[in-house]
């Protein structure tokens, strides 16, 4: 099966799942099959049912979504403000 | 408790006891009552019929976490309708210590002149305030705390005030007498500065006179309800660790971040200026990631920001303000951000609309889309005084027709904060139909919208935002007259035990027996006096609108219009 290329954007204390010089950016390729659910896996991310989580600029809430080429896959911890 | 009355034409002071109907409202609710009984809602607002009306709200100096918000209420300069302008810092929390329930401000002098009001335990005074004619806030504060000790409370306008410009702010200091906190929107500087006052200080003194009906109820009560502001995910840990800068790479994702005046909804620069970068910026030059502005908050999502010597530049440097110089100006440069925001504290301007208004100069062809040293420049003139420093700091709508463009973001002539209406309806709604001209505190739809607090309302329909933008209008009327900060709304939205004990503490402490839907009941009683004195004051429906280039123009990267109907609209705020 053919891998796909996606953009991971980790955010706030997220960031440091990376090295700090990405700044939170990074292409990574995937197996095409994969969902939000196995890309939080595989970043690392741990308490994902508090993250907010968008597919380009998107709120996605089932993580059982799988991933497209291209996509850009922006991840938050909880944040606020105003 | 006590209402004082002064008035600026004879100055003369007077007191008198809270009339038994005003005696369960504070802040807001009551700022808003009495402009409402005692304004002729058609007076110039800055003639001698216009009053304003300072009120700590009904938990202000009390056990209750993060309740030292004050109100200011008058109408605006700005919108000609009424206003509530609310602020951080340490003045609601000293005046509830004194027993005040309001100070109203009322008549004016017969020349211009400039007068401190002084309010301590032992009384109010009024003194000739000359020597400090055309000085900025942070000058003022020092020269006040030299005169009147370091501990006092400082209100105080800079020179945009002074000049009477309708996006005049009145500064309140933080707890380290620093002037980060303002009534920013709505002109009410203006209004202060046509009562010939410049400053007004107040020392607490030691006593403090707050009452409780039942103390032991109210502070268990009050426990409780901070146990679930901190164990809520934004305002227990989001806030404090990242301040409200954090929201720029979030609104920059969603695609709601205004840029270009408006014209898309992502930054190419966002990083540059998001609450990641600050945060780093502040840590390596030994500042503050967190602060609180005023003593007793437990959310602390204020900050200090140095410049790159590690000496202090700015504090209390929020989304809005980054937004307004930052994305909206296509300004990409932190620290020129964080000097116009310093600016902005030192004049005396709201950086919401000031910063709205540079952008706006940038359409109108007086200085380029990112420039920063000329947007510098450009405000340095409100301080001078000059004409068009006196263009910038009447707001965003009185520079648009200045320069003769019609790319004005604005509702009843109030700049819209950093939410692009289009991609988060939710707020357009909420900007379109508050009583205060565009405003996102008043109803804060970005909570469901992009946080995923309160439930989850897509920010790209339509479906469920009138609604949305209802209830949080309703619901940030009664925080507003309690004094609590807005921040609290994350956990009462999300956590079904916080709001009986928001009316557990009312009951333990004024002796009343409210349930939650009668506490939200008198939540839209303000808003149904703001509505009506606008009414009266001319403010119609056909206001209650944003600007049509907002429902023409798509925004990328979602391209959305505003598409709600003018029947949608008027359905908000209609009870």
């Amino acid at each position: 099966m053919r891998n796909i290329q996606i953009e991971v954007r980790l955010f706030a204390y997220l960031r440091e799942l990376l090295p700090s010089e990405s700044r939170g950016v990074k292409k990574i390729e995937i197996k095409n099959c994969l969902t939000i659910d196995d890309l939080m896996d595989e970043v690392g991310i741990l308490e994902k049912e508090i993250m907010i989580v968008m597919i380009n600029g998107i709120r996605r809430l089932d993580y059982n979504e799988s991933l497209k080429d291209g996509d850009r896959v922006a991840i938050f911890p909880p944040v606020g403000g105003g | 408790m006590k209402i004082c009355r002064i008035d600026m034409s004879t100055k003369s002071i007077s007191f008198e006891e809270v009339k038994e109907e005003y005696v369960g409202l504070g802040g807001r609710g009551l700022t808003s009552r009495i402009i409402s009984d005692e304004v002729d809602a058609t007076s110039h607002p800055l003639g001698k019929n216009n009053k304003l009306v300072i009120a700590p709200g009904l938990f202000a100096g009390t056990l209750a976490p993060s309740s030292g918000r004050l109100s200011v209420g008058t109408k605006s300069p700005l919108t000609g309708g009424i206003k509530e302008s609310n602020a951080g810092g340490t003045a609601a929390q000293s005046l509830a210590k004194l027993g005040y329930k309001a100070v109203i401000i009322e008549n004016k002098p017969k020349n211009q002149e400039l007068n401190l009001i002084k309010i301590t335990p032992e009384g109010i005074t009024i003194e000739d305030a000359s020597y400090l004619k055309m000085k900025g806030n942070y000058e003022v504060g020092n020269i006040l705390r030299e005169k009147h000790g370091e501990k006092v409370t400082v209100m105080s306008l800079g020179q945009a005030g002074e000049m009477r410009l309708t996006a005049a702010s009145i500064a309140v200091t933080d707890p380290e007498g620093r002037p980060t906190r303002h009534c920013g929107r709505g002109g009410t500087g203006a209004v202060l500065g046509s009562k010939g006052i410049k400053a007004i200080v107040i020392d607490p003194g030691k006593e403090n006179k707050v009452e409780y009906h039942n103390i032991d109820n109210f502070r268990a009560a009050a426990r409780n309800f901070s146990k679930s502001v901190l164990a809520h995910p934004v305002s227990g840990q989001g806030l404090p660790a990242y301040g409200t800068a954090v929201l720029v790479n979030i609104l920059n994702e969603a695609g709601g971040l205004p840029t270009d005046n408006f014209r898309e909804g992502r930054f190419e620069f966002a990083e540059n200026i998001s609450g990641e970068t600050m945060f780093e910026t502040i840590e390596k030059r030994k500042g503050q990631t967190t602060h609180a502005c005023h003593p007793g908050c437990i959310m602390r999502c204020s900050q200090v920001y140095n410049d790159k010597k590690g000496d202090y530049l700015t504090g209390g440097f929020e989304y809005e303000t980054i937004w307004a110089f930052g994305s909206h100006c296509h300004i990409k440069d932190l620290d020129s951000i964080a000097k116009m925001d310093k600016m902005c504290d030192d004049f005396g301007v709201d950086t919401i609309d000031t910063g709205v208004a540079v952008g706006v100069a940038m359409e109108g062809g007086y200085l380029e889309f990112g420039d920063d040293k000329g947007a510098i420049k450009l405000l340095e003139e409100i301080g001078k005084g000059s004409p068009i420093g006196r263009i910038i700091g009447n707001g965003a709508a009185f520079t648009g027709q200045a320069f003769g463009t019609e790319r004005v973001p604005v509702v009843k002539r109030q700049a819209l904060p950093a939410y692009d209406p289009r991609s988060v309806k939710g707020q357009g709604v909420t900007y379109a139909t508050t009583p205060m001209g565009a405003d996102h505190t008043a109803g804060y739809a970005v909570t469901s919208n992009i946080l995923g607090v309160g439930g989850v309302v897509d920010p790209l329909k339509k479906d469920g935002q009138v609604e949305l933008s209802r209830n949080l209008q309703i619901a940030t009327a009664v925080l507003d007259s309690l004094g609590f900060c807005i921040f609290v709304a994350f956990p009462i939205l999300d956590d079904e035990t916080a709001f009986p004990e928001v009316a557990n503490m009312i009951n333990s402490k004024y002796n009343t027996n409210f349930d939650i839907n009668e506490i939200l009941a008198g939540g839209q009683e303000v808003l149904k006096l703001e509505k009506a004195f606008n009414q009266r004051a001319g403010i119609t429906k056909a206001q209650d609108r944003l600007p049509e280039f907002f429902k023409e123009e798509a925004v990328a990267p979602h391209n959305v219009t505003f598409d709600f109907t003018d029947e949608e609209l008027d359905k908000t705020l209609e009870f």
